[in-house]
């Protein structure tokens, strides 16, 4: 019940039967107040008249008129109208309607007053001159028509009222199934855009203003919804597609680490082997039982020589193979657009990235990893909430790295990209080894001190250089110079190598 | 007698070097860092230096610039075992020997040699070393 009263045809249907509750009461007794009290006036004035006029006719006679004919009169009052008694009252007899009986005369009282005594007659006096003596007139009315008359108004102004209530309610419930009726439908789709069912339009069938802009601005939200929805999907989908880049090179890396680490190591312990093994053949005589032996060490040794460099092939075409014109801007974006979203909001990082083609030849997943470790090392050198991180690229003709310069067929033109931190920097010393594996100025478990390393790494195979700048309790700043290539295709093809 | 440098940080490979460019005729001398060969070189520049990539201190492309820089005619054969160039043990797999050779080349090594590799190649490359400035071999 309280239920539908929350309702808005509930509450329209409340606000009427209320306030109909105490209108119509006081409309019914006020109009049939008026009535009646106007028929009764009516009748009252007729018969007041009426009464007069037979008073009248009894007073303007030239010559008294015969008692007899005054009977006959007063017979006539009774038997027209709506007359039930008649007689004049002289001081010495009494001349009464024949038609009334005796009994009659006893139901003359001073009822003067309409409706009253239950008698249903009207009664009125009025004083007569006969001759010269005076005379009272006394008529009885009936009031029954008149009373029922009034009745009947009376029925039909309750009729009237119940009819009205009737259609206010009808139009109340009109009313509110035609205001509900768009705001339920509005509220249906909206559950369903809130569920994710975004293909309906909030739109309302209705003329009133306020639902009509209800539903334009619920359409507004759901077009924004529907768009950062989208926009959502969108960057989670990208930034799925970073991590699982980013997986695959932290998964290329280690592969490559170990071939590497065990290639160097092995190359390493093979060239005792071969050059004691070649030492020792050329001593022994052509022919003879052990350099035979010796020559299979040997050939075993060149095997694993083989082995080793096919490791290494492999280790290599992982990552070299994927080497293509990438647009470095790009890279960048999107690397620090995944950093942002993986770090802490009070962290503030400003990315500045060039409007000029900044186009390299390279892997994208291991210039991600460059950017990534980058930003991941500044975060990690500030020690406080209130970190800024910048990073930006810009293209130049020529930088002063004497070490680029001993390259040739690089051209002139190079993409800068710094990593700027307010961190708490290093000193000179720690400068230096910045680079180096395994070195790092955190704790057991806070880093592999590998980070670094590895974007050096990246950055040189690259063809590029790294530098960090550094002040004590101010910062770092870590500048990376790469080649760019013309748009499109590659400048610098891999020169071909001796082994 | 040619005289020729070897600076590695492994000692077996350093003796087997020394073992065979010794029979092979040479004036073998042997340290086991980069900054005891700049210092060797300092009291005698050898005809030919051999050096290993990946050393601690100093790695094989920072030896051969300052050596070069100090005596441009220096003869440099660089030697690696690959897999990493500079520090041991860091670079990602994209720095495998091409990257050292690369390197070696760029920082001005005359010859660049694989690890391992034969007797006849090692003193293959000192030779054509020493014929390229006019050494007697």
């Amino acid at each position: 019940m309280a239920r539908a009263l929350n309702t808005l045809l509930g509450r329209i249907l409340l606000f009427v039967l209320v306030s109909h509750a105490v209108l119509l009461p006081l409309l019914y007794l006020t109009l049939s107040h008026g009535t009646r009290v106007n028929a009764e006036e009516t009748y009252l004035d007729y018969l007041r008249g009426y009464s007069r006029f037979i008073a009248d006719l009894i007073e303007n006679q030239p010559v008294s008129m015969p008692d007899s004919d005054v009977v006959a009169l007063m017979d006539s009052v009774v038997l027209g109208h709506d007359g039930v008694y008649a007689e004049l009252r002289l001081p010495d007899r009494n001349l009464r309607s024949s038609i009334v009986s005796d009994a009659d005369e006893q139901r003359f009282k001073e009822d003067f007053a309409f409706n009253s005594h239950d008698d249903e007659v009207y009664y009125l006096s009025m004083p007569v001159k006969v001759g010269e003596q005076e005379g009272q007139l006394n008529l009885g009315f009936s009031e029954s028509d008149t009373a029922a008359e009034i009745a009947r108004l009376h029925r039909q102004i309750l009729i009237s009222l119940v009819i009205y209530l009737l259609l206010a309610v009808l139009i109340s419930i009109a009313m509110g199934v035609t205001l509900s009726r768009p705001l339920s439908g509005l509220q249906k789709v909206s559950r369903q855009v809130a569920l994710g069912d975004f293909s309906k339009t909030l739109d309302a069938q209705s003329s009133i203003a306020e639902v009509v802009e209800l539903a334009h601005d619920l359409e507004f939200m759901r077009h924004e919804l529907v768009q950062v929805n989208t926009r959502l999907k969108t960057e989670i989908a990208e930034r799925q597609v970073l991590e699982a880049k980013l997986r695959h090179s932290q998964r290329v890396e280690t592969i490559g680490t170990m071939a590497g680490g065990i290639a160097h190591e092995f190359n390493n312990i093979l060239v005792p082997i071969t050059l004691y093994t070649n030492v020792v053949i050329e001593d022994l005589p052509e022919g003879s039982e052990l350099r035979g032996y010796l020559l299979r060490v040997q050939r075993a040794a060149r095997r694993a020589r083989e082995l080793i460099h096919k490791i290494l092939a492999f280790s290599r075409q992982l990552e070299v193979e994927e080497k293509q014109p990438e647009d470095l801007a790009k890279i960048v974006r999107e690397a620090t657009d995944l950093f942002s979203s993986l770090s802490h909001a009070t962290l503030d990082i400003e990315v500045e990235i060039t409007e000029e083609p900044c186009f390299v030849y390279g892997d994208a997943t291991m210039l991600h990893q460059v950017v990534l470790n980058l930003c991941t090392n500044a975060l990690k050198a500030i020690p406080g909430m209130d970190g800024r991180i910048r990073i930006t690229l810009t293209t130049e003709t020529r930088h002063p790295s004497s070490a680029l310069q001993d390259r040739q067929g690089l051209g002139a033109s190079y993409a800068t990209l710094t990593v700027e931190d307010n961190g708490m920097g290093m000193d000179a010393a720690t400068s230096e080894r910045i680079f180096e594996p395994f070195y790092t100025t955190r704790r057991v478990g806070e880093g592999t001190g590998l980070g670094l390393s590895v974007v050096h790494g990246i950055v040189l195979s690259h063809g590029g250089d790294i530098m960090v700048s550094s002040d004590l309790g101010m910062g770092s700043v870590f500048t990376i110079h790469l080649p760019l290539i013309p748009e499109g295709k590659p400048l610098l093809e891999q020169a071909p190598l001796r082994t | 007698m040619s005289s020729v440098l070897i600076i590695d940080d492994e000692g077996d490979v350093r003796d087997a070097l020394a073992l065979v460019l010794g029979r092979a005729g040479f004036d073998v001398q042997s340290v086991e860092d980069g900054e005891a060969g700049i210092e060797a070189c300092r009291k005698g520049l050898p005809d030919v230096i051999i050096t290993d990539m990946i050393m601690p201190k100093l790695d094989g492309a920072q030896l051969i610039r300052q050596i070069k820089s100090e005596a441009p005619d220096a003869k440099i054969v660089a030697i690696s075992g690959g897999g990493h160039f500079g520090p041991a043990a860091y670079q990602p797999a994209a720095i495998t020997t091409h990257a050292f050779l690369a390197a070696a080349t760029a920082a001005g090594a005359d010859r660049v040699l694989t690890k391992p590799f034969d007797a006849e190649d090692i003193v293959e490359a000192v030779r054509s070393l020493l014929q390229d400035s006019g050494h007697a071999v």
